[in-house]
């Protein structure tokens, strides 16, 4: 049947079972290849998107449940400011290694510093956990996090 | 005959390997790019594989490939060809740094493409950490001739001989008469010129090394971080449709039925059938192509649910009792009856025979269980 959703601000109607995945509607439906298929049960986080700025994995996300709630992937965030800054300073400490993973670390980051501008080691770290990278760029990840985080609190001391 | 290893050091990629080998079989060949500006194409042999080898001929099945394609166009922008696939061990940068190192151009005017999978290219994989040694000085060479036949295409316009001309960040000098002249500018003329014996070009000093050496970042980043289409699952073809396999769960075993017909019913399902794998694979070959079912439909997801309804029946064979259990319980007792089987704990500490106690001096108990290799899915980057 058919669903409109609104994904990175526009609304797009697509054909499909309710029971397909947001990540499968736009990776094939919409042509949106940034979102990545990982395990397809939501346990590696490739696929990471946000619903109405709330990490979900698309994987296991019904379209049929998306609703009205506004779809936001990795192909909006350098029109995102803190998604932006988080791009910028993963380009500058190149934190990708084969890069699959990132799309979808990006998005928990994004979500992370946009809730919490400051977060302590322990709080990227929680925020995180559910995004896997199997060539251990962690510790870049969390790097890239804390630069962001330190422009942010710059910023806000100045005003 | 010198070769540079995985672990090389700079004393040894100072020395670079007897030519001989290379002079034996390398083309090099450039020709007026399309827009203009010079294309250099370089046909190499596995030199290095067969010097490290030690053998005087390469293996049969490794002819000599396209190894090298360089354009330089009359804006200086220069392209380099990729022909590693890349899997985040940063080939696909590093190859063509090592061109850009000796054909002298700055790395910010340099663009990289990933080559096609194409037999040209002879072999073109991921895996054996041998695409450094084996590259290095061939792909050098190639830079340095590049650099050689614009320094030749300039010393021609100036009348002036090219020992006098040097180059820097794509762009040759003549100190004398103080002129200047773009690799971009030179690059037609170039292309006229004859191409230099690939064994007899002068290599830079290490010592003078710009890009070689550097950390420099992914040249795919970019696309990364911003989600453009870059890996395997993200290429589209026109028609295209999308299969799932369930194999059998016990190697070597085989379908006796599947409901087929159920299958091809189902929405966006285009076919379904039963694959069956040779005699050889069946017995001594887990990586080729198993007994199971294909479900071939418009989508992944539709795939993907129409195997959810597959009812298949296997004849799982005789390896079907088999397990870890039963694997750990072998290799005690081969342990015992064969002590040469564990060469390795033997080798470490010849105290007592594995099997037969703790080692003297560790006080340990080793156990070397040898499952049967795994391989995990490789996500080759496609664009």
């Amino acid at each position: 049947m058919a669903y409109t959703i609104e994904v990175n601000g526009v609304k797009r109607t697509v054909d499909v079972d309710g029971d397909t995945p947001l990540l499968w509607v736009l990776r094939d439906e919409l042509d949106l290849k940034g979102s990545k298929f990982g395990c397809g049960v939501g346990l590696c986080g490739a696929c990471t998107v946000h619903l109405d700025g709330t990490p979900v994995r698309s994987c296991s996300t019904p379209i049929a449940s998306v609703g009205s709630a506004a779809v936001v992937t990795i192909e909006a965030m350098a029109a995102d400011p803190v998604g932006q800054k988080l791009q910028a300073a993963w380009m500058e400490l190149d934190v990708p290694q084969c890069g699959y993973c990132q799309a979808g670390q990006i998005m928990s980051a994004t979500a992370l510093l946009s809730n919490n501008p400051h977060p302590s080691d322990q709080e990227i770290d929680a925020a995180m956990t559910g995004n896997v990278c199997r060539c251990c760029s962690y510790t870049r990840i969390r790097a890239a996090i804390n630069k962001v985080a330190l422009i942010h609190a710059t910023a806000v001391e100045v005003k | 005959m010198t070769i540079i290893n995985a672990k090389g050091a700079e004393v040894r990629a100072a020395t670079p390997p007897s030519t001989s080998t290379l002079s034996r079989r390398a083309v090099l060949k450039a020709s007026a790019a399309a827009g203009g500006g010079l294309l250099l194409q370089a046909i190499l042999p596995p030199l290095a594989h067969a010097a490290m080898a030690d053998t005087p001929a390469a293996p049969a099945d490794e002819a000599a490939s396209l190894n090298a394609f360089i354009r330089i166009a009359p804006d200086g922008i220069v392209t380099i060809m990729s022909k590693n696939p890349e899997i985040g061990q940063g080939i696909k940068t590093m190859l063509p740094m090592v061109i850009a190192e000796e054909l002298d151009v700055d790395w910010k005017d340099v663009r990289i493409e990933q080559a096609p999978l194409d037999a040209k290219y002879g072999r073109q994989h991921a895996g054996g950490s041998t695409a450094t040694p084996e590259n290095y000085f061939p792909l050098r060479r190639v830079g340095a001739a590049g650099r050689q036949m614009l320094v030749a295409a300039a010393a021609q316009s100036w009348n002036v001989p090219a020992s006098e001309c040097s180059t820097a960040a794509g762009v040759v000098h003549h100190e004398k008469s103080g002129r200047s002249l773009t690799y971009g500018a030179l690059a037609s003329q170039a292309a006229t010129l004859p191409v230099p014996d690939l064994a007899s070009v002068t290599l830079k000093d290490p010592k003078s090394f710009k890009i070689i050496g550097q950390r420099l970042p992914g040249v795919d980043n970019a696309k990364i971080v911003t989600g453009q289409p870059l890996f395997g699952i993200d290429v589209t073809v026109p028609g295209m449709l999308y299969a799932v396999f369930q194999k059998c769960p016990v190697f070597g075993g085989k379908v006796t039925s599947a409901n087929v017909d159920a299958l091809k019913a189902l929405p966006g399902v285009q076919d379904a059938f039963i694959v069956r794998a040779s005699e050889a694979n069946r017995s001594g070959n887990p990586e080729g192509l198993a007994d199971g079912v294909a479900i071939v439909a418009k989508s992944w997801w539709a795939a993907s649910k129409a195997r959810e309804k597959l009812e298949v029946t296997w004849d799982e064979g005789p390896t079907a009792a088999q397990s870890s259990a039963g694997f750990a319980q072998q290799a005690v007792k081969l342990s015992q009856g064969a002590p040469g089987l564990l060469f390795a704990a033997r080798r470490r500490c010849r105290c007592r025979p594995p099997g037969r106690g703790a080692c003297r001096r560790s006080g340990l108990f080793l156990s070397v269980p040898l499952p049967y290799r795994s391989r995990a899915a490789e996500l080759h980057r496609a664009g």
